[in-house]
Order: structure tokens, then sequence, then C-alpha cells
């Protein structure tokens, strides 16, 4: 059922509101680009519409909700890995150092906010599941159970990632203050 | 215990910035306008398996407003100024130290206000987020960030000299009777350049609603190099805070403490006897937070004055709740060294001894659903 505050008509709409940056920023921690993370995001909102076309509101609820398009989004993005078109690879005595360059549609946060853009250089050297844990739990408050469920890993393997991801952001961002 | 809601830390900041347009999501809106026409248009893909979860969705986030009355900026060295940082709400301030569930809900949002007040000093800043309290008790939830952007250590347990810390009322220091009954610290940022630090302090005998006080806070530090904690070991204790200090400060909030009073007064002059001891009870009073009391010791005519080693018994008093359902709730046991927040102080002097005593709820309660405080054998009625 829609939360009660939503009527029939206007559910769409509130799952568009209340979800739709949600969805953006777990693709954006998979798939370190905005504009692979918008077309992610449009995907899982067909994926909404082709699953419950014939059920306007499927959710138990709002907790429901929330859980099914984080997954929905995390499966999408893990689709997307395996997509053809993304599968350009070359050999790796050929392939030099990695080289980090903030994506290029991020342009509000390069222009108005250096310490913004500061933490985005630093999410963006942690592997994605460090970064899509960091994220939810920390932005959405998961406990790493609930991330666990999430995600498809272990607790323990979240708490890895957690405890990476912050050593990390530590030495990156004492680094970057030399 | 539950996770405190986060302020809105540089972190948070920046993932605020990742958001859809307006128009981009007024195009995914149009899609449910004619799901076929949407469909149609795009390439299938395997259908989603997927186990939902359930979970229950508690926290809030909020931009804090200075009250009206909070904003006196005192303090060595720095100002204390509005901040625009989002901080924990009081209810779930109240909700991380007492446990709430939805009915009181309510109850827990008149107990307590924003405040957003920042100091900064000897390069932390202190931002007093929240307060909630009672007519006796007040809880406070502070974000603690260091001003050059390094982290606290990893699973800091950080303390205030106690010395400095200092609640004044009217002018006249009420510290020798207020007891820092708990604190908490947790990080709050994934640099571990913010934590959050949550204290509850409780005044038995001087009320402190409707009062304007000022929070002084002195020479924060880690406690790591404490192997066994214990607060009365006050050498241990200072050596630990000297070797671990982070800044001295200080850090000095004035504010108004004019939430809500939820607090009920029970009837007083009632005796109470343990072992052989008699008390008189002066006040006694009840809220959402637990049960207050203070006392006046009696002497018999051989002794008329007492001294502590005639009250030590009074430590273990036993108090507890009668629901006008008959339920049952402990609020203290005898020798409960489990409910660590459970406070008692026993003052003496040549006019004789008083005692206060505050047994917290382990959940909040609705104050109006007690039908009796039963302390030691006493029991008072509190229809």
């Amino acid at each position: 059922m829609p939360p009660t505050h939503v009527s029939q008509e206007s559910y769409a709409d509130y799952l568009v509101d209340a979800y739709s940056d949600l969805v953006l920023r777990v693709c954006y921690n998979h798939l370190e680009s905005m504009h692979d993370a918008r077309d992610a995001c449009q995907t899982v909102f067909f994926k909404y519409l082709r699953k419950f076309a014939d059920d306007p509101t499927p959710f138990v609820d709002t907790n429901h909700e929330k859980a099914w398009f984080i997954r929905c989004a995390i499966n999408t993005c893990t689709d997307m890995h395996r997509d053809a078109w993304r599968r350009s690879t070359i050999p790796l005595d050929n392939a030099g150092e990695p080289q980090f360059a903030l994506d290029p549609q991020l342009p509000s946060v390069l222009e108005s906010n250096e310490e913004h853009a500061r933490i985005y250089r630093a999410l963006h050297k942690l592997s994605a599941n460090q970064r899509q844990a960091v994220y939810l739990h920390y932005y959405e408050e998961y406990s790493v159970k609930e991330i666990a469920k999430l995600t498809g890993e272990t607790p323990n393997t979240v708490s890895q990632h957690l405890s990476r991801a912050r050593a990390k952001l530590r030495g990156i961002l004492e680094g970057e203050q030399r | 215990m539950t996770k405190p809601d986060t302020p809105a830390t540089p972190y948070h900041q920046a993932i605020d910035a990742i958001c859809l347009s307006k128009a981009e999501k007024d195009g995914l809106k149009s899609m449910f306008a004619d799901p076929q026409a949407a469909l149609l248009s795009q390439t299938p893909r395997k259908d989603e398996t997927f186990a939902p979860r359930l979970r229950t969705v508690s926290r809030r986030r909020f931009a804090s407003a200075l009250a009206a009355a909070a904003a006196l900026a005192l303090g060595a060295g720095s100002l204390a100024v509005a901040s625009n940082i989002t901080g924990l709400h009081p209810t779930d301030l109240v909700r991380q130290f007492f446990g709430t569930d939805d009915a009181f809900e309510e109850t827990a949002e008149t107990m307590g206000k924003s405040v957003g007040l920042s100091v900064t000093s000897d390069g932390i800043t202190m931002t007093l987020d929240s307060i909630a309290g009672d007519e006796h008790n007040l809880l406070c939830a502070f974000t603690l960030e260091r001003v050059d952007d390094k982290p606290f250590e990893d699973g800091l347990d950080g303390a205030f000299d106690p010395k400095a810390l200092e609640l004044n009322i009217h002018g006249f220091s009420i510290s020798h009777e207020l007891q820092l009954v708990d604190r908490q610290f947790e990080a709050i940022d994934p640099t571990g350049r913010a934590v959050q630090y949550l204290c509850l302090w409780s005044s038995p005998e001087q009320a402190i609603i409707g009062e304007t006080v000022t929070l002084y806070f002195q020479n924060f530090g880690s406690l790591r190099q404490i192997t066994a904690w214990n607060e009365e070991e006050s050498s241990a204790f200072d050596s630990a805070l000297e070797a671990g200090l982070y800044a001295q400060g200080p850090w000095e909030f004035e504010l108004a403490l004019d939430y809500e009073n939820t607090t009920r007064q029970l009837p007083a002059g009632q005796s109470v006897t343990v072992d052989d001891m008699v008390a008189v009870i002066d006040a006694l009073s009840i809220s959402p937070l637990g049960v207050t009391c203070s006392f006046t010791f009696i002497g018999t005519e051989e002794h008329p004055y007492l001294d502590h080693s005639d009250t030590d018994a009074f430590f273990d008093l036993t108090v507890s709740l009668t629901m006008h359902d008959g339920g049952q709730v402990e609020l203290r046991g005898k020798n409960d060294a489990a409910n660590l927040r459970s406070s008692a102080s026993i003052m003496s002097s040549s006019t004789g001894a008083t005692g206060t005593l505050y047994a917290p709820t382990r959940q909040i309660i609705d104050p109006n659903d007690v039908a009796a405080v039963t302390i030691g054998e006493l029991v008072v009625s509190a229809i």
C-alpha cells in the first residue's frame, strides 16, 4: 500500500520523489559515471513499471519499497557491467597505472565546492563495494546486517568494506593535506 | 542502542549534491503516465529476483533552528554562534538514551528542542545540536569536529575534565550536586573527523526547567590509556586524559531550558526505612525519564546527626513502578550495578544528612500511566 498521505493517483510521483536520488547514488557508487548512473536509474524505474504494471501498490510498507529500489539498483548495475558494450579490455601489461579523473559530469562540484570535490576524489579511490557500504551505512544509516541483506554479501564482508574504507579515507585525506 | 541521526557532515553534503534535476524527475514521472508506451521504448531485461528486507525507518534529519531564548554568546576566546550544522533531533536524542516506541513519539517531541550553537576553541568545534529532559535531568547532544580535518582515533572513548564541567544557574554553580550520569561517543563520519557526544546530567535537588544555564567544558581527550575504566579513580583518569588530550578548550554554551515540563510531582513527606535508618522524602517526581527523589535523613536521640557510614544502605534502595494496567517496571534493583545510569548521592553537614536518587527508565514511559511508585518498602500512590 502507498503511505497514508499518498493517494493512488500520485503514488508514482511519490516513488520518483522519494527514491530517484537514492537510486542514482547507489548506481553512481557502482558505475562511477554520472551518465551511466542516470541510465541505470531510468532502467530501475522501467523495471518497476514492467514488474508492477498490473499491481500499482506492491509494497507492504515504505521499508519494503526502499529496500526493493536499492536491491534493484544494485542488480541493474551488475547487469550493466556484464553488457557487451562495457566489455572493452586491454592486456594487463599495457594497462599502466589507473588515472583517476573526477567525473566531468559533476561540474557543479568542481566549480562550487572544493571540499566536496576532495571528498569525491577520495571516495573514488575506494572499490565500488567499499563505496557502496560507506554510502548505505553513513548516509542511508543501514546496519551492517541490513547492508549484507541488500548487497548479498556476508556481514563480515560488509564490515571489512567499512573498515578498509575508513582506513583508506583517512590515509587519503591526510595525504592530500601534505 | 539505536543509531543516532547523523548530522550533515561534509560527506553527507557531498552526497546530497548527487541528485537528479527536476526535469529528469519529471521525465521519470511521465513514464508512469503511459507505462505501455514507456515499456515499448525499452529493451527487455531479465526480471529481478529479490527478497525484500523490512526495516523500521526511524531516523530523521532536520535543519536546526536557533531558539530565540537560546543564543547568548559566551565562551573564553570564542563566540557561541548559530550553526548551519544539521544535528541530532531531540526525539532521536531521547530515543538514543532511553528508547521509545511510536506510542511515545509525541511525548519525546515535547521533551526537548533543537539548539544549533557552535563554539570553536583550541582546534575543535563543539556544536550543541539539541537538548531534551525533564525537571531534573538534562540530555545533551553535541558534535565535535576537528578544525584541522584530521580524524579522531578510531573507536574514540572520550571525556572532558570532570573538574571543569559546570552547569550554572543564576550565576551560581550547581555542579556540586550535578552528576554526569552517562556519556557516549560515536563516530558519525566515515573519515573520523566528527564524533557525536551525548551526555546525561542529573540535578535531583535543583529543578532546571525554565532556567537559563551555562554549560562549561574543558580538556577534551581520549581515555585509551585507561584499561579498566573507573571514574572514581581520579588520578588514573587525570593521567589518561592528559596523555590523550586533544584540546584544552574551553567551550562554553548558554541557553534556556525552555522545553516542556513532562514531570509529575508526587506526594512527599513519607518516611522510608532501610536497615533501621529512616529518611523523610522531601520531594518525589516522575517523568518519562524516570523517578527523582530527595531525602532528609532522620537521626536518633543518641545520633541526631548522621554521617555517611550510617546512610550507605540507601545506595541499595530499590525503585519500581506499578502501572495502571497492573504491570510492574523495575527501575532500580538492589545492588543494581547493571543500571549504570541510576545515580544516588548523600551529603552530610553539621545540620544533618540529605540524599538524592535518580532511577532512570530503560524505555521512556508516560507518567500518566503510572499508578504507584515503590521506593524500598514505601509505596506512593501516583493517582
